[in-house]
C-alpha cells in the first residue's frame, strides 16, 4: 500500500521505473527482513557446526558417536521433520487461497510431526544422559548437545509460534499482518529443515561411518 | 499496492496472477520437492551404512547429497528462483552461504593447523628424542 | 582456541560495523560543507562492499601468536593488508571532495578533518601489525592498545561527534553552540594525541597491556604524559556537556526555522526541524543524488519558488507501543539471571518477555492514520524554503 502519492504524474501506460513505483509492499519488506534474520541465524549455526567439526574426536575416553547414535531413530526424526515441512507448504497454499479449514489442518499436521521429532530427540538426549553421556562428559558431547540442542530449541519455539498463530487466525482472521507472520513462520520452518539436513548428515551419518 | 512488483517476498511463489491458476500447481511443486528430498535422504542413509562404496569417498558423497537436498528445499519449498523479481533474495542467500563457508572452512583450517603445531604428548617425546620442525 | 577463533570471526567484522557508519557520516558532512557532490560515489559504494566481504577474511590477525603455521599466518596477514586498500580509496575520495570546494570550517567539519588524520595514522599502525613477525613483538603490547584506540576514537567516536553536531538541529530544532563545540573538539584532538602517542612508544619499549604494576622506570615519563592527555580528553567531555547545557539555555537564539541550517544537499534538510512524525507529507520525487541541492539550484535560477499544488493523502504511521521498552527490561533480568545461574529468575524473565510479546501480537490495530488535513496544515505552517 502506497503511503503517499508523488506530486509528479507519469504516463499511466508507460511502465514506471522501480524508483518511481514507490516503496515495496509491506509483505515483501517484512519477509525480506525476516529472510536476512534467518540467514544470520544460519551463520550462528555454522559457528556451532564448526565447533562440532573441530571437537568431534575429542571424546576424552568416553563414548563416541558410533556407540551412541541410533540411526533408525534419526531416520524417523528426519522423516517427521521433512513431512512437517511438506505439510507447512500445504498450509501456505491454503493461506494464499484463504481456505480456513485447510489452513488449520496443515497447521495441526505440521505441529504433530514437529512435536514427534522433538519428542524423539528429547528421548534420545535422555537416554544418552542416563548412559553417562552427558554434555559435561567430553568436548565432543558438549559440542553435540549444543548443536543439536540449539536446533531442537528452535523447533520448540517454532511449535509455540505456530500455536499462537493459529490462535491469532481464529480470533482475527486472515488479516494482512497475520498472513505476513505466517509467511515468516513458513520461512522459519523450512530453514529449520534445511539446517537439519546438514545436521543429520554431518553429525549422525558422517559421525558413524568415519 | 504497486501495480508492478519489482521484488518478490522470499517464500512467495511468483506473481499474484500465477497463483490464481489454482492450487494444484502448488501442491505438485511441494510434492515433487518432498519426493526428491526423500530420495536424497534415503540415499544418504544407504551411503553411510553400505560397504559397496569406497570408504574415503563416502563423506564427500554425503556432503554432495546434503547440499543437493538443501537446494531442493530452497527451490521447491522456499521458491528461490533466478528470476529478476527474486534477485535480492538470491543475493542475500549467496552472501549468507559465503559467510557460512568462510566460518566453517576457515575455522577447520585454523584449528587443524594449530593442532598440528601442538607439542607432542610426553610418551611420543620419549620415543623421539629429537623433535623435528614441521614448517 | 576454538572459542578464541569463533570470537574473532565475530570480532573483526564488528570493528567494521563500528567504523562504516562513521564513514557514511563523514561522506555526508564533507560533501555538504565543501559545497560539492561526493567525489567518486560509485567507488565509495564499491569500496564499502569490498570491505564488507574482506572483513570476514582477516580474523586470525587477532591471534597471530597462538601457534598457527606460517602459511596460515601469511594468508591472513596478506588479507589484512589488502583490506586497507578500499579504506584508502575512501580517504582519497573525501580529500578530492574537499579539493576545489569552498570548505566551511564548522564543528562537524573539524571533527571530520580530525578523523581523516587520526584514522589514517591508526590504520597505518594496523597494517604494520598485519605483518606476523612484527606482530609477534607487538601483540598485546601498548602498541596494540594505542592502535585500536587510534582507529576507534578517530573513526567511530569522532564520527559520532560530527554526526551529533550536524544532525542535532534537525532532531531538536536548534543548533548547538559553536564555541563550546570547537573547545570540545580541540580538547579531544590534543588530548587524544597526548594520551595515546606515548602508548606507541611504550609498546615498542616492551610494556604490555593489562599490567597491575610496573618496575621499569623509563616508562614513567611516557605514562605521565598519557595521564595528562587523559585529563585533556576529560576536559573535552566536560566541554561537550557544557555545550549541551548552554545550547538548551540559549535555544531560542539558535532556533532553526528554515529546517536547513547548513545549506544542506540531502532531503532531510527539506523537512521542518524537528520533522513531523511522518517526515514527508508528500513523497518527494527523487531523480538523482543530492536531489534537494539540485532543486535549490534550479529554483534560485528560475527566481521565484514554484508553487506546486500538492495533493495530500492520509498517511499510515506505526502505532506506538511500550513493548520494546518492557521487553528490554525482561531481557536484562534474563541475562543477569543466566550469568549468575539463578534459574528461577531466568525463567521468570523469559516468561515475562513472552507474555509481553503475546500482548503486542494480539493488538487490534498496528497503524494510526494521519488525516490528510493534518499533514496539510503542518506543511502550510512550516513552509520550507523549497518545495520538493
Amino acid at each position: 500500500m502506497n503511503i503517499a502519492v508523488t506530486t509528479d504524474h507519469f504516463d499511466a501506460e508507460s511502465l514506471p521505473s522501480a524508483s518511481e513505483a514507490g516503496p515495496a509492499p509491506k509483505r515483501v519488506v517484512v519477509a525480506y527482513g525476516f529472510w536476512i534474520f534467518l540467514l544470520s541465524d544460519i551463520v550462528m549455526f555454522s559457528a556451532l557446526f564448526a565447533g562440532y567439526a573441530v571437537l568431534m574426536h575429542a571424546t576424552a575416553g568416553g563414548p563416541t558417536g558410533a556407540t551412541l547414535f541410533d540411526q533408525s531413530s534419526v531416520a524417523i526424526e528426519t522423516g517427521c521433520l521433512l513431512a512437517s515441512s511438506y505439510t507447512c507448504g500445504l498450509m501456505s497454499l491454503a493461506i494464499n487461497s484463504r481456505r480456513r479449514h485447510a489452513t488449520y489442518l496443515g497447521a495441526v499436521l505440521t505441529f504433530v510431526l514437529g512435536a514427534a521429532f522433538l519428542a524423539l530427540e528429547i528421548h534420545e538426549f535422555a537416554t544418552m544422559v542416563a548412559l553417562g553421556a552427558a554434555p559435561e562428559r567430553s568436548a565432543f558431547l558438549s559440542a553435540f548437545f549444543t548443536l543439536v540442542g540449539c536446533h531442537g530449541l528452535h523447533v520448540g519455539i517454532g511449535l509455540i509460534w505456530l500455536t499462537i498463530m493459529m490462535a491469532q487466525l481464529a480470533i482475527q482472521g486472515f488479516r494482512p499482518i497475520v498472513e505476513r507472520r505466517l509467511l515468516c513462520f513458513s520461512l522459519f520452518w523450512h530453514a529449520l529443515d534445511i539446517i537439519w539436513v546438514g545436521l543429520f548428515t554431518v553429525v549422525y551419518l558422517m559421525g558413524v561411518s568415519s | 499496492m504497486t501495480a508492478t512488483q519489482y521484488d518478490r517476498a522470499p517464500g512467495d511463489r511468483s506473481r499474484p496472477a500465477d497463483l490464481q491458476r489454482g492450487a494444484p500447481q502448488g501442491v505438485l511443486l511441494y510434492t515433487i520437492g518432498l519426493g526428491l528430498a526423500v530420495i536424497l535422504t534415503a540415499t544418504s542413509f544407504w551411503a553411510a551404512n553400505t560397504s559397496l562404496l569406497w570408504p574415503p569417498g563416502v563423506p564427500l558423497g554425503l556432503a554432495a547429497l546434503a547440499i543437493t537436498q538443501m537446494g531442493v528445499h530452497l527451490v521447491f519449498f522456499l521458491h528461490i528462483t533466478s528470476g529478476p523479481d527474486n534477485t535480492n533474495n538470491v543475493l542475500a542467500l549467496a552472501f549468507g552461504v559465503l559467510i557460512v563457508f568462510l566460518v566453517i572452512t576457515g575455522s577447520l583450517w585454523i584449528m587443524t593447523n594449530l593442532n598440528e603445531n601442538m607439542m607432542p604428548s610426553s610418551e611420543l617425546m620419549s620415543l623421539h628424542p629429537t623433535t623435528t620442525n614441521h614448517h | 582456541m576454538m572459542y578464541v577463533n569463533l570470537f574473532w570471526v565475530w570480532g573483526h567484522p564488528e570493528v567494521y560495523i563500528l567504523v562504516l557508519p562513521a564513514f557514511g557520516i563523514f561522506s555526508e558532512i564533507i560533501s555538504t560543507f565543501s559545497g560539492k557532490p561526493l567525489f567518486g560515489y560509485r567507488s565509495m559504494v564499491a569500496a564499502t562492499m569490498a570491505i564488507c566481504v574482506l572483513s570476514f577474511l582477516v580474523w586470525l590477525h587477532h591471534f597471530f601468536t597462538m601457534g598457527a603455521g606460517a602459511d596460515v599466518n601469511g594468508f591472513f596477514g596478506i588479507m589484512t593488508m589488502i583490506i586497507a586498500v578500499p579504506t584508502g580509496v575512501k580517504v582519497f575520495n573525501w580529500l578530492f571532495t574537499m579539493y576545489g570546494g569552498r570548505v566551511r570550517f564548522t564543528v562537524p567539519v573539524l571533527w571530520s578533518l580530525g578523523f581523516m588524520v587520526t584514522f589514517v595514522i591508526g590504520g597505518m599502525t594496523g597494517v604494520l601489525m598485519a605483518v606476523p613477525p612484527a606482530d609477534f613483538q607487538l601483540h598485546n603490547s601498548l602498541f596494540l592498545v594505542a592502535h585500536f584506540h587510534n582507529v576507534i576514537i578517530g573513526g567511530t567516536l569522532f564520527g559520532a561527534m560530527a554526526g551529533y553536531n550536524y544532525w542535532f538541529p534537525k532532531a531538536f530544532g536548534f543548533t548547538l553552540d559553536e564555541r563550546w563545540g570547537r573547545a570540545s573538539f580541540w580538547c579531544w584532538l590534543v588530548g587524544f594525541y597526548v594520551a595515546f602517542m606515548p602508548l606507541y612508544v611504550l609498546g615498542l619499549m616492551g610494556m604490555t597491556r593489562r599490567m597491575q604494576h610496573y618496575d621499569d622506570l623509563s616508562w614513567q615519563p611516557w605514562l605521565l604524559a598519557a595521564a595528562a592527555g587523559a585529563l585533556v580528553i576529560f576536559a573535552g567531555i566536560v566541554c561537550q556537556v557544557i555545550q549541551l547545557v548552554v545550547s538548551i539555555r540559549i535555544r531560542e537564539k539558535h532556533r532553526d526555522v528554515t529546517g536547513d541550517p547548513w545549506n544542506g544537499r540531502t532531503l532531510e534538510w527539506s523537512t521542518a526541524s524537528p520533522p513531523p512524525p511522518w517526515n514527508f507529507a508528500v513523497l518527494p520525487h527523487v531523480a538523482e543524488r543530492d536531489s534537494y541541492w539540485s532543486r535549490k539550484q534550479s529554483t534560485s535560477a528560475k527566481g521565484n519558488p514554484p508553487v506546486t499544488p500538492r495533493k495530500y493523502e492520509p498517511i499510515e504511521m506505526p502505532r506506538n507501543s511500550p513493548t520494546g521498552f518492557i521487553n528490554a527490561f525482561f531481557a536484562v533480568v534474563t541475562g543477569f539471571a543466566l550469568i549468575w545461574h539463578i534459574w528461577w529468575m531466568a525463567a521468570l524473565g523469559v516468561f515475562g518477555a513472552f507474555v509481553t510479546i503475546l500482548f503486542f501480537t494480539f493488538r487490534e490495530k498496528e497503524e494510526v492514520e494521519i488525516p490528510a488535513e493534518q499533514a496539510a496544515q503542518f506543511d502550510r505552517a512550516h513552509q520550507t524554503e523549497v518545495a520538493v
